[in-house]
């Protein structure tokens, strides 16, 4: 058995986070991850984050990403890559699967930080089972991680962030955007990524949505569909674009599997991306030696996930006796960075969304 | 808010024995209701066993009943899918003791009528060559099936709705009550009241605590299993197998995914409230994927896709227990299925439903009666895992 | 329709066939909406009993694909809120691992408590 103080799942933005202050705490760190490759999503992200300095607007995420898994790896913190956590256990025991020495093996860690992440969510269509029908973040791997250009007309489905910034991207890795279609009247994103499709010259189609995918072996037409203000299709509306790749961006569901082995107890947010582990401020989920951090906390940014892994990481150290005199001041600073961050109209409703789960956390009821 | 329903009939326990028998009152036009504690039918050992029905191997008492259910189990497929496939099951043996043992219910279990046949592991073998070759031999059970436990107990309770019967799920038994020595009503946590003529408790270990409230104790410990699924593969095997002394199970359900499970060791803990149904042991896994691989070495890349367990209420013979009550008229039982019943499931339920409709059932039930523990105290011979013969039920 | 919980009894209503009944919401095991539909109408009536009796969720992905959609089309057939609607229940493995690797306990931290 692998005994360690810290054990995080997950070497994403709030993985890595986590990894690097616990480390720097003086906590032995163990962090797995079923990928080849620690980073997460951020090793996907080529474009320059915005924002304050603090948050490393200016550097592209893919720099963000090494910067952070050095940092992790200069504090001490130990990394088992292509390792599945198969499994958590009674008595605190995490099941790893090693998928190179392809040997079972068990963690038993004094906390356990989850940073598991999120998925993309399914978009059901009529044809959507033909191949060149695939995720947003997908697409987005496709691209960055694996070089390959997903396809070369591609109809995007959802003008989220995601949404607009993949397009951005499969443009520039050579690809044709034949339409973006949005089913709410407006388009959701950031402005600033929207122009930038539309002076390049994308059609983006709003009160609109996907009746059918057609296509003999692949993905060859897409046939779009106005919808009225009740979000019904109107019949008689029907349009078909030429294509050989449907995207789609509809949002993200916390991954909160290995947590609910463990007992978490769930909440269900709906601006938050669905049920996730009910959790206090300082991100303990009501299994005393469970913390979690990033996306699989709530659905937000890779930005606000980092602030949480670190809090998490510190709070997690802190208990269990390392780092205790910074501790409660480094708390206090990446709590001020995350309220930043939360701010605006879509951090206002993600802020309200994070105050709800604290709010029933505290009261205690679970207990 | 409380309220009050009144019916012919209320079952208590939603799993393959309380719905089939629900099923089975109302195709004689009884009113029936079935009160569920949990929030989806069918949830405990109904949803979680391997889906087979191993005869050789009972106990002697369940005999009549297992064989009952070969006619049983085909009239119900008519209504409900079930997919039952009956091509036979194998009992294993991995040396000459063990052989020898499953060789001692030979004669009882021709007696019974069925086609038993002996053969080596060369034998098996060259029916089966996918079988390992550690096994030295084994006992072949013509009249063995396997079903698809999800589908059928779901299916059966489609059914029965579809007849009338009227479930209510979320609603648990906190007490039964009687009138003038007669059952009389079930009582809720939610403080609702269940009033009948008959009342049928079909709980599994549940049983035992919603009896007590009348004054009648039923000898059943709790045990839990563990068991797991892999992904659908090409056929193999139509037969389910077992170990010699039924220590662990599996077969091949008719979509291709294979079932595996059996007993660890763990599972006698007596403290339920640590041990959720949710609960996994972190050993079990590995070592029921080596003792897989073990049988059949041809499934080393196999793909496991999902591990769960389940609480099994067992009786000191391995043996389910049956019949009204003699304490109090109208109230009848259902439960001690140890692990086993699914594959009696339907014929259990079906005697209860002949009994309760005061017809002659349709197996010998006089070995299983509830009561037999109390009856035959200074022939009792105490809890086996293992027992295969009991010199009570050769009574 | 009657949302579930402590009243199963029959709606009264018969099942209508939808326009997108043919659309694919399990990918593993080829499941449409219209079969998920129609055994909500059948008397499924939580994530539980529509994953035992269709199998949505017992593929390869254990859900990853189809559990949000099929909350979805439960929400809406039955009325009830998705915050009072679970998804699957988790369990070990997370990912399909073969029977060897499976078996395969590391000598040095297999073992232990």
């Amino acid at each position: 058995m692998i005994e360690t103080d810290i054990c995080i799942v997950g070497a994403g933005p709030a993985g890595l986070s986590a990894a690097a202050a616990a480390g720097e705490a003086g906590a032995s760190v163990l962090v797995v991850d079923e990928n080849f490759k620690a980073g997460g999503q951020l090793f996907k992200q080529v474009h320059k984050f915005f924002g304050s300095e603090n948050h490393k607007a200016g550097t592209r995420g893919i720099r963000i990403g090494e910067q952070l898994l050095d940092r992790a790896r200069k504090a001490g913190a130990v990394f088992r890559l292509r390792t599945l956590a198969y499994g958590f256990f009674e008595n605190g025991v995490l099941g790893l699967y090693d998928m190179d020495s392809q040997e079972l093996g068990l963690v038993k860690a004094k906390k356990y930080i989850f940073a598991t992440g999120a998925i993309e969510n399914v978009l059901p269509m009529k044809g959507g089972t033909l191949p060149g029908v695939m995720g947003a973040g997908a697409a987005q791997t496709l691209m960055h991680l694996y070089h390959t250009r997903p396809g070369n007309e591609i109809v995007m489905v959802g003008s989220g962030n995601v949404g607009l910034i993949v397009s951005y991207q499969l443009m520039q890795s050579g690809a044709k955007i034949a339409a973006l279609v949005e089913a709410a009247p407006k388009i959701s994103g950031y402005e600033v990524h929207a122009r930038k499709l539309l002076r390049a010259g994308v059609k983006m189609y709003t009160s609109t949505t996907v009746s059918e995918i057609k296509g003999e072996d692949q993905v060859e037409e897409v046939v779009l569909t106005e919808l009225d203000s009740d979000f019904k299709p109107i019949p008689g509306s029907e349009f078909s674009v030429k294509a050989d790749t449907v995207c789609v961006a509809v949002g993200l569901s916390p991954l909160t599997e290995l947590l609910q082995m463990a007992g978490c107890k769930l909440y269900f947010s709906k601006v938050l991306g669905g049920f996730v582990p009910l959790h206090g401020r300082n991100l303990k989920t009501t299994h005393d030696d469970i913390y979690l951090a990033g996306d699989c906390s709530g659905i937000e940014e890779a930005s606000t996930a980092m602030e949480e892994g670190r809090i998490a990481g510190i709070g997690a150290s802190a208990e269990i006796g390392f780092g205790t005199d910074k501790a409660d001041e480094l708390i206090k600073q990446a709590q001020e960075r995350l309220d930043e961050l939360r701010q605006g109209p879509f951090g206002d409703r993600r802020k309200s969304g994070m105050e709800e789960i604290f709010t029933e956390y505290e009261k205690g009821a679970w207990a | 808010m409380s309220t009050k329903m009144k019916a012919d009939v209320v079952v208590i326990g939603s799993g393959a024995v309380g719905s089939a028998t629900a099923y089975f009152l109302a195709k004689e036009g009884k009113k029936v209701i079935v009160l569920e504690k949990g929030h989806s039918i069918g949830c405990g050992q109904s949803c979680r066993n391997g889906g087979m029905n191993k005869i050789d191997g009972r106990g002697l008492g369940e005999l009549p009943i297992a064989i009952y259910g070969l006619k049983c189990w085909k009239d119900l497929s008519q209504d409900v899918d079930t997919e039952y496939v009956e091509k036979g099951g194998i009992r294993i043996a991995l040396d000459d003791e063990q052989q020898e043992y499953m060789e001692r219910f030979l004669p009882f279990g021709k007696e019974a009528g069925l086609h038993l046949q002996s053969m080596t592991g060369d034998q098996l073998r060259e029916k089966i060559p996918e079988f390992s070759p550690r096994i030295t031999g084994a006992i072949y059970c013509q009249e063995e099936s396997k079903m698809n436990p999800l589908k059928t107990t779901l299916g059966i309770y489609s059914a029965a709705r579809r007849l009338g019967v009227t479930y209510v799920s979320g609603e648990e038994v906190c007490a039964l009550h009687t009138r003038q020595g007669r059952i009389y009503a079930a009582e809720t946590k939610n403080g609702n009241l269940y009033e009948a003529d008959q009342i049928l408790v079909a709980a599994a270990y549940g049983s035992r605590q919603i009896l007590n409230t009348v004054g009648i104790d039923l000898p059943l410990y709790s045990y839990y299993e563990e068991i797991f699924v892999t992904e659908k593969i090409p056929k193999i095997l139509d037969q389910m197998f077992v170990s010699a002394k039924v220590t662990y199970y599996g077969e091949q359900q008719e979509n291709g995914t294979i079932l595996f499970g059996g007993a660890s060791g763990f599972g006698n803990y007596p403290n339920r409230e640590w041990y959720p149904d949710s609960y996994q042991d972190r050993k079990r896994l590995p070592a029921e994927a080596r003792a897989l691989v073990d049988l059949f070495p041809c499934l080393a890349d196999t793909r496991v896709v999902r591990g769960w367990g389940g609480w099994m209420d067992i009786s000191p013979d391995d043996s389910m227990m049956l019949g009204e009550t003699v304490e109090i008229p109208g109230l009848f039982v259902a439960c001690g299925f140890s692990g086993h019943g699914f594959g009696v499931s339907v014929p259990a339920a079906k005697v209860t439903s002949e009994i309760m409709c005061g017809k002659k059932p349709g197996a010998d039930i006089s070995h299983v009666m509830y009561d037999r523990f109390s009856k035959h105290m200074d022939m009792f011979t105490g809890a086996d895992r293992n027992h295969l013969i009991n010199d009570i039920q050769k009574k | 329709m009657k949302t579930y919980g402590s009243d199963r009894g029959f709606s009264g209503e018969a099942f209508v066939p939808k326009e997108d009944d043919d659309v694919i919401i399990c990918r593993c095991e080829e499941i449409t909406r219209g079969e998920i539909r129609k055994a909500i109408y059948d008397g499924m009536r939580t994530i539980s009993e529509i994953r035992r009796y269709l199998r949505p969720g017992m593929g390869p992905c254990q859900g990853m694909t189809c559990e949000r959609n099929v909350r979805g089309i439960l929400a809406r057939e039955t009325g009830l809120p998705l915050s009072q609607i679970p998804g699957y229940r988790p369990r070990s493995p997370q990912r399909p691992v073969t029977l060897a690797e499976l078996g395969n306990e590391s000598e040095e931290e297999g073992g232990g408590v």
